[in-house]
């Protein structure tokens, strides 16, 4: 396989709306990293220089064309105070919410990120990976979005109720998370992140109706999204979002990570050049993959949103399962090599690599 | 019909936007013209089926479902008592989340099992294996319904069923929450009865299981 570009030559051209030398390949190992190590999770996440290396060997065994500082989402709750229950062979879960009531919100306050071992240890790593590959591969950092983070303060419950029914609290939550949002985003950019992965799964219709969370959520995207010195890719993690896509372009996000549920060649169609898509393979269903089910899956989804550029390929989560097979891993970065290539002869046609 | 279907157009509209007391009165007029429960019960039933199709095909979301769910179950909670109703030979039915600290699903599906008269013990959330087995065995149930937000805890759903088959516990199995909705085939994987899409497909298997030999 001909590669002539480095991996951020090839996902800026993608990003762009050209085409690079091939697709990009975006795998997106967080908690993977324990199982390529066969440590436990907890473990693995507290020795950053052993995330560092793994985050290094994954990129390198797979050819991903990203680097990934993203532990799990539970770590931004941690660093308000929050309980994580770790598993050993999944991603940390938020424990017991946050909060015990909404009325205790106006007793909050923000949590400085130096006071929070995690991010600080998310901190190191990203200077780490920034050290060893410099500009030549992008260093994506995470942030939860201020309107998503209280699923994980509150619990889900607690927080429609907050989102429904008690405007003013909502509104002080809101000011106190978008603050540590942009904090957060900034702090990771500065410590050599390329890129903030902005995780909103809440803007998606799966989850909350258009018409709330463009009165409630949207409004306070945009404005965190503007005070976010670096470019930002807007993630539903498996929501659909092809409602809300004209919504998320306008809120000038460079990317939006697309579900399993979305119509693939509807959304390129509707995206055009205005926004790159990232998306969206099943990491669920990825763990049951055959190998002539992962080509073809790879296949299609090339086939439908590669085309003309502004496409990266990952899955539709944002994160690879620790579940998943190597051996799948393995034949999706073979397919993208062999049917990725661009132009894309012999893919957009009739023809069917698997 | 035509009443009906207005009806449940109206209870539609008032559960949607989250009329608590619009919502309510749609019900109470259609007890008040039928004097039966059962009447109501079917408004409510068909209402909250078209909000699961329509979150399975994106019209609705799930705060929508959630709260319609949790709507009904404060109504329902409220007119039963006046209608005296409770369903005969309900089965057993418990509840719970495996593992996952996250009890939304829980509460839609409890709240829709209630509003349709059935017994259910709620075990609540973060349990063990082996507390959900305990409980299980505890309670005499007869169908056992495991919510999940997590993939490893969707397939530690496996060991619940090991463990039921080594003690020849015969409470059916219907598992539901995020990872199903992923994956269509992973309830057989974790050797499930059945996968409870939404919450008004569980009260259909509910009542197939039940009955079945």
């Amino acid at each position: 396989m001909k590669n002539d570009m480095t991996s951020m030559e090839r996902v800026l051209a993608a990003l762009s709306h050209q085409e690079p030398d091939r697709v990009p390949l975006m795998l997106l190992f967080s908690l993977y990293g324990a199982r390529e190590r066969q440590i436990s999770v907890k473990d693995y996440f507290s020795d950053a220089e052993l995330v560092i290396k793994t985050q290094l060997l994954l990129q390198e065994k797979y050819r991903s064309d990203c680097l990934y500082s993203f532990a799990y989402a539970a770590l931004e709750t941690e660093a308000w105070g929050g309980e994580v229950v770790f598993v050993d062979d999944g991603p940390p879960n938020s424990g017991e919410p946050l909060l015990d009531r909404l009325d205790d919100i106006p007793g909050l306050t923000l949590p400085e990120l130096a006071d929070s071992p995690g991010l600080l240890r998310i901190l190191d790593i990203t200077q780490g990976l920034k050290q060893a590959v410099g500009d030549s591969i992008p260093i994506i950092g995470v942030v939860m979005s201020p309107f998503s983070l209280p699923v994980m303060q509150l619990g889900f419950e607690p927080y429609l109720e907050l989102l429904y029914f008690r405007p003013e609290l909502f509104a002080r939550l809101m000011a106190l998370n978008s603050a540590f949002c942009v904090n957060w985003a900034n702090a990771q950019l500065a410590a050599g992140a390329t890129a903030i992965c902005y995780f909103n799964p809440l803007a998606s219709p799966t989850i909350i109706e258009k018409a709330t969370y463009l009165k409630t959520g949207y409004p306070l995207d945009c404005q965190t999204l503007a005070k976010i010195k670096g470019p930002t890719a807007t993630h539903l993690a498996s929501g659909i979002t092809l409602p809300v896509l004209d919504e998320i372009i306008a809120s000038k996000t460079a990317m939006i990570g697309f579900s399993q549920g979305d119509d693939v060649a509807l959304l390129k169609a509707r995206a055009g050049n205005r926004i790159a898509l990232l998306g969206n393979l099943n990491g669920i269903e990825m763990i049951n993959w055959t190998t002539a089910k992962a080509r073809e899956k790879v296949t299609s989804l090339i086939r439908q949103a590669a085309p003309g550029g502004g496409f990266l390929l990952s899955d539709s989560h944002g994160e690879i399962p620790y579940q998943v097979p190597p051996q799948v891993l393995s034949t999706i970065t073979e397919t993208v090599a062999e049917w990725g290539q661009y132009p894309l002869n012999g893919i957009g046609g009739d023809q069917d690599a698997s | 019909m035509e009443q009906q279907a207005q009806q449940i157009q109206a209870f539609l509209v008032g559960l949607l936007s989250m009329d608590r007391i619009g919502s309510e009165q749609v019900l109470r007029e259609v007890a008040a013209q039928r004097q039966s429960f059962s009447d109501v019960e079917q408004v409510i039933t068909e209402t909250l089926g078209l909000i699961g199709e329509g979150w399975e095909v994106g019209d609705y979301s799930l705060s929508q479902v959630y709260m319609s769910g949790v709507i009904c179950e404060e109504i329902v909670g409220r007119m039963l008592p006046e209608f005296r109703m409770v369903r005969k030979n309900s089965p057993k039915i418990g509840i719970g989340v495996l593992i996952d600290h996250h009890a939304l699903g829980k509460r839609i599906v409890k709240a829709v099992v209630q509003a349709e008269g059935f017994e259910i013990f709620d075990f609540g959330y973060g349990l063990s294996v082996d507390e959900m087995v305990e409980k299980t065995m505890a309670y005499r149930i007869d169908v056992l319904l495991v919510s999940t937000l997590m993939l490893p805890s969707a397939l530690k759903i496996k060991e619940i069923r090991q463990q039921f088959e080594a003690r020849g516990i015969t409470t059916r199995l219907i598992v539901g929450g995020a990872p199903f909705r992923f994956d269509n085939s992973l309830w057989q994987q974790v050797g499930a009865d059945a996968d409870g899409k939404n919450a008004t497909a569980v009260i259909e298997i509910i009542e197939r299981l039940v009955t079945a030999p």
